[in-house]
Formats: structure tokens, sequence, C-alpha cells
């Protein structure tokens, strides 16, 4: 390796060091901040065994269940921003923009207030909604898609695709009114509640699989940064490589629809992380290439994640903020920004 | 390299573009082609680079038929610089040029000491090297196009295949990019197709000429020919504008 390239590949190092220093510490705030004030001493004592029953619940069953959900959360959906980012070739894409948050939001409210249910009763109540909700969120998600996929055919300017998916968003939010509107009122009210969008709807006995799943989507994001690379030139470029750009792209968007389905199963419709986290991995890392912004991203994505769960806490005494009030603060500043700096941002040139 | 055999382009196959066209591009040369806005060269090199299906006729690479070349192979004999816009203005030119290696890397993509050999060869022979750690965003066009010509060369192809590499550039990186794929196909033994709209650099550089004419016809002919035979003159449908040699380029009659 050259003397630049090894420059390049030290300072991102340091990078990925400080960010994950970052994460550690939003982590460990996460489980300090609550309601009932504990002391350092007593949330490390709470990992033991033989600690005061009281904190090891607080931070066993509820803090830690939760920063664990935010982390996931927000690694999963910044990944799925990510390569919805470099499939369409622009920059403002993002699961929530592109209406696949809010197709996996119809197909849970499909669930909740219908054929769930009957699902729910088949299976054994607990188990059972949950894997129908799991199921209604990826097959939303999916079918917003496969939209996307037939619509990117046809559309060939990122702009109007993005204009399309805001539309198709709509629509799914509209109908899933029509759901509201004909519910009866005790299920509307949970859908509500999980529509607000929460870290800490995750039990720690649902937890694990959340976890499982989240990290084998994002681990296998990672087998997918070379033809991620190659789709940075586009189609022609892609296709010239050997590579069948149809083939990569549906690769990519299903991967970044399953990761969207599971955050929205799991914490309800997040915005903004997708969109912004992307751009504050290759702000922070000023690049785009994927070996570094991949890796970065599911960091920050933690990181941003971390963040929101703390802000929603911080307000201890009060009660806890919904997420959908706290996710805009961070990613609205971020988007502003971005689209001001354009010109100075070299990955949009 | 490649060759055309009875091939008919265009998108309905009742009303191809051009049809019946036989054109040979051989190592060590430089072939322009040349025609209107809209004539069809755009088509013509998709359907030579297997983007677009040929109505009829077959393309060949090396005497092959590209139908029969899988995306793997093509790829290790075919390299394109093309002129749509790409986001990789936060790559570094380095980085830009080590993904033509990804035909012949894993599915990691990490780069063999000979892999790192060929993007350092080709960032020299293109002369972009002073710059390989600038990110891209920072290139003037001449600099960019020096860049993806790089790209390409790193992909090791005996063929390379370019859209319009000249328009956007002033016209001395118009003549450094001219004669450095000049050198390249001299030098380097590649077979280097361009469209471009410069025609009297063309005449004087290229060492072939693959006309599209205004009646519908494809015409391969070297730059000595075209001017002799009057066939420069078949290029443009307007009455006003002739070919006129000196100066060796079009100008406007009344």
């Amino acid at each position: 390796m050259n003397h630049s390239a090894a420059h390049t590949s030290g300072r991102s190092t340091l990078r990925f060091i400080l960010t994950g220093a970052a994460c550690l510490l939003l982590f460990a705030a996460c489980l300090l901040t609550g309601a009932v004030h504990l002391t350092p001493a007593q949330v490390l004592a709470a990992f033991s065994t033989d600690s005061d029953s009281i904190a090891r619940t607080i931070v066993l069953e509820a803090r830690l269940p939760m920063a664990l959900t935010a982390l996931c959360c927000g690694m999963g959906l910044a990944v799925a921003g990510l390569l919805l980012q470099t499939t369409f070739r622009n920059p403002l894409a993002g699961p929530s923009i592109l209406g696949v948050s809010t197709g996996a939001s119809l197909g849970v409210a499909i669930v909740m207030m219908g054929a769930g249910t009957q699902l729910a009763s088949l299976l054994g109540a607990e188990a059972g909604s949950r894997i129908a909700i799991l199921g209604g969120a990826a097959i939303g998600a999916a079918a917003v898609i496969l939209l996307l996929l037939l619509f990117s055919s046809a559309v060939k300017s990122a702009t109007m695709l993005l204009i399309v998916g805001i539309m198709i968003g709509y629509l799914a939010s509209a109908l899933v009114s029509w759901l509201n509107f004909f519910a009866p009122a005790g299920v509307v009210k949970d859908f509500n509640v999980w529509g607000m969008g929460s870290f800490m709807g995750v039990t720690s006995g649902r937890l694990p699989l959340f976890v499982l799943l989240t990290l084998l989507l994002c681990a296998s994001s990672l087998l997918l940064i070379k033809p991620l690379n190659a789709m940075l030139l586009g189609d022609r470029y892609a296709a010239s490589l050997g590579y069948s750009p149809m083939r990569v792209r549906t690769l990519l968007l299903l991967c970044s629809g399953a990761l969207t389905a599971l955050a929205t199963a799991y914490c309800g419709p997040v915005g903004f992380i997708g969109l912004a986290v992307p751009h504050i991995a290759r702000i922070l890392f000023s690049t785009s290439h994927h070996a570094i912004l991949l890796p970065a991203t599911l960091l920050c994505g933690a990181a941003i994640g971390l963040l929101c769960a703390l802000l929603c806490v911080l307000p201890s005494s009060i009660g806890v903020l919904p997420l959908g009030a706290v996710t805009p603060i961070v990613g609205v500043p971020v988007i502003i920004y971005v689209i001001l700096a354009r010109k100075r941002l070299n990955y949009f040139n | 390299m490649l060759s055309t055999r009875n091939l008919s382009i265009g998108y309905t196959p009742t009303k191809p573009l051009f049809h019946g066209i036989n054109l040979t591009a051989r190592s060590g040369e430089v072939t322009a082609l040349l025609g209107a806005n809209g004539a069809g060269k755009s088509t013509l090199l998709r359907t030579l680079c297997g983007e677009q299906a040929p109505l009829d006729g077959e393309v060949l690479l090396s005497d092959k038929p590209l139908s029969r070349i899988s995306r793997k192979e093509r790829a290790a004999t075919l390299a394109i610089v093309a002129t749509e816009a790409t986001m990789t203005g936060a790559l570094t030119v380095r980085q830009l040029v080590e993904l033509g290696r990804q035909p012949y890397t894993g599915w990691s993509g990490i780069l063999s000491p000979a892999d790192r050999e060929m993007v350092e060869s080709s960032m020299q022979l293109t002369g972009i090297a002073p710059k390989a750690s600038a990110p891209m965003a920072t290139l003037s066009d001449g600099e960019r196009q020096k860049a993806m010509i790089a790209r390409a060369l790193a992909q090791d192809t005996p063929l390379l295949l370019l859209d319009e590499p000249l328009s956007f550039l002033d016209p001395s990186a118009r003549l450094e990019i001219f004669s450095l794929l000049s050198d390249l196909a001299r030098g380097k033994g590649k077979a280097v197709i361009l469209s471009c709209h410069d025609i009297a650099m063309s005449l004087r550089m290229a060492s072939r000429l693959w006309l599209l004419t205004a009646d519908g016809k494809v015409l391969d002919c070297s730059p000595q020919e075209a001017i002799a035979s009057g066939f420069m003159n078949r290029l443009f449908s307007s009455p006003h504008v002739k070919f006129s040699n000196p100066p060796g380029d079009f100008i406007w009659t009344t």
C-alpha cells in the first residue's frame, strides 16, 4: 500500500474509533437516564446477580432493552437508507421518503385491525400476533419496493422517482386512515400507540429475535459492498463491469426493504434516521466508498438511534417523549444542511 | 477485434435506424464514429457493447458472437467511458480507477498487488497519477475524463468504447484526450472506438471513420477515402453545410 492510501485508511480508523466511543458513551447514558434515579454503581451492580431487585428490573427489563432496540433500529434504518440512496443514485432517498416505511405501516395496520386477530388465535396470542405483525410489515414494505422497482424502469429521473415514492407513501397512509375509520376503537388505540414510534415496546423476551435478525441483515449487507460501489457509476458502467444492474438493484432493494420492515414492525414507523444517517457518515468519513461508508453508516446509525432514545427519556420526571417527536429534530437539520452545502459536499457532484 | 455482420439497430424491428451494418474495428487503431445529433451514434455504441439487443445480425468480438459471451467474459473484453453522470464525487481518483478491477476481484473486492500495479500504471498512462488522492469532485472536466479513461484502462480490456469523450472539453483538453487515445491504440495495441462531433480532429487523428450518413447508410472508411470520395457531404442533410478541404472541416455556404 502506498503512502497516501495508508494515510487515508489511518484517518478512517481514528474516525471509526471515535464514532465507536460515541456509541459506547450514548449507550451508557441510556442506561443511566430514566424516571428513577440510579447511580452508575447501581446500574453496574444490576448486571451482577446479587443486586437490589428494583434497580435490576429497571436496568435489565426497561433500559437495556430500550438501548439495544434503539441501537439495532438505528443501524437497520441507516443501512436501509444508504442502500436506497446508492440504488437510486439519489442522496435524498430514504425508507420513509420513498414510502417503504409507510408500506410497512399499512401492512401492520391490516394485521392489527383485520386478519391479525384470526391469525393470532390460530398461532397462540402473543407469539402469533408478533409473527403476524412482522409478516405484515415485510409484505407491506415488499409491495412498495416492488412498485418502486416497476416505476424505476419507466421513470428514469431520480427526482421524479422520489416524488412517485412520496405519492406511494401518501396513498399508503390514506389506506391506513380508512382502516382506522372502520376498525373498533380498542384496536385503533393500539395501532396509534405503535404508530407514534417507540424504542420501548420491545420487551426483553422479544428482544433477542429482533437483535439477531437485524445483525444478520446488517452483516449480509456487508457482502454487497462491491456491487454498491459499482452502482455509484450508474447502470451502464455496472453492466460493463459484468453485473446485471436489474439483479443488483433487486438485491439491494430487498435487503433495504427487509431492514425497514424489521425496524418498523418492532419500533413503529421511524422517520429521518434512514435519510439523515448516511449523510452524517459521508460527512464524517468524507467518502462514498462503501468499504468505509457502509460500516461507518452502521456505527453512526447505532449512535443516532441511541441519541434519539436518550432525548426521548431525558425529560424523565414528566414522561417519555414519543420517538416521532425526536427523530425530526435530529434529522431535519442534517438534511437542510446537506441541501444548502451540496456544492461543497463532494458526494453530490 | 470487433466487427458486425449484417447488423440492424434501432427500437422497432419494422423500422430499424440502420440495417445491414458491416463494420470492423482493429487493434492498434482509433475508430471515430461520426454522425448528426440523433443519427444513432449512441444506439450503435449501446448495441456494440451489448446493452441493447440488435434487431438483426450480429456483433462479433474476436470473431465470437457477443450474444454468446458471458457477462464476466465481456467485462474482460470491453470497457466503456459513458456520458452519464456518476455519483463518484467523493471517491478519490485512485478509488475510481480501482473500480475497473472489479471483474477480477473476489466478493470482497480486495485488490491483489497485481491489481494495484494495474491501477497505478493506468493512472500513469493517462497522466492523472498526480491527482490520485484528489476527490473526483475537485477535478476539471478534462482531468475527470482522464480519470474515467484510466478506470477503463484498469479494466485491462483489448477494446475501449467511448461515448462522446470530448464533449464539454476545451480545444486543448480535446486534443490531449484524442492523442492519449491514439497513444493507447498504438502503444498498447487496443482497439479504440469513440463517438465524437469534432470532425476536423477525427479526420486528422483517427485511423478509421464510421460515418452515419443522413441518408441512412453506415460507411466504414479511412479519413483519406472519406475526403476523396465525397462521403463527408453525406453526414448532414442541411443544404448550407458543406465539407471543404482545406480546411478539412464543414463550412456554411449560402
